[in-house]
């Protein structure tokens, strides 16, 4: 498992699943707060990436 | 003009719960603080207990497995100290495998970032657990 873009969805999945959790009450809730967190990990990660990939270091 | 009765709760307050006591609720917090969800267990929540137990219990794992680096409480810094605080609210996911003498961590690893972030968002989470361990024992949340 030496593949960053695998190591940091397993990071969203698992952060997102202890918030969703300890943020909300009942299945229905947690799921869509799950989703809506573990989508904002993954595409803000892409999207940070994305606009740092211009700097020299 | 129509007065409110104090026992009366507020309109769209949360109605209050009944707390589980003092020397449960510092049971819980202790757990909680040693094994992540053991706390929720006490309180028989199971659910959250095996969610926060799995997740974080697997995030300590992959973060030493990754050749994270577990810091030692020497206190060599103001640096190394928060990430000894982070890393330890984990708990006997933290001190068992530091104690074995793993997590020495390998900077040259291509996975030694994201295992240092496993390890510190381990301790973190769980912080976060026993806070919420706290608000069911008190009464705050369902």
């Amino acid at each position: 498992m030496k593949n960053h873009f695998v190591l940091m969805v397993v990071f969203s999945i698992l952060a997102s699943l202890v918030l969703a959790f300890i943020a909300k009450n009942g299945v229905r809730e947690r799921t869509r707060y799950f989703l809506i967190l573990f989508g904002s990990f993954v595409l803000l990660s892409i999207v940070a990436g994305w606009l740092m990939y211009p700097f020299p270091f | 003009m129509e007065t409110q009765s104090l026992q009366d709760p507020a309109p769209g307050s949360q109605p209050v719960r009944n707390s589980v006591g003092g020397a449960k609720t510092l049971s819980a917090c202790v757990g909680g603080a040693l094994v992540p969800g053991l706390g929720h267990a006490l309180l028989g929540k199971w659910d959250r207990a095996a969610v926060f137990f799995c997740s974080i219990g697997l995030m300590a794992a992959a973060g030493i497995g990754l050749d994270g680096r577990l810091w030692s409480p020497d206190f060599d810094g103001i640096v190394a100290a928060l990430k000894f605080a982070a890393e330890a609210g984990a708990g006997l996911f933290y001190w068992i495998p530091w104690l074995q003498g793993a997590g020495i961590g390998d900077p040259t690893s291509y996975t030694y970032d994201y295992a240092n972030i496993y390890l510190y968002v381990a301790g973190l989470l769980n912080m976060l657990v026993i806070i919420d361990v706290f608000d069911i024992a008190m009464g705050r949340k369902p």
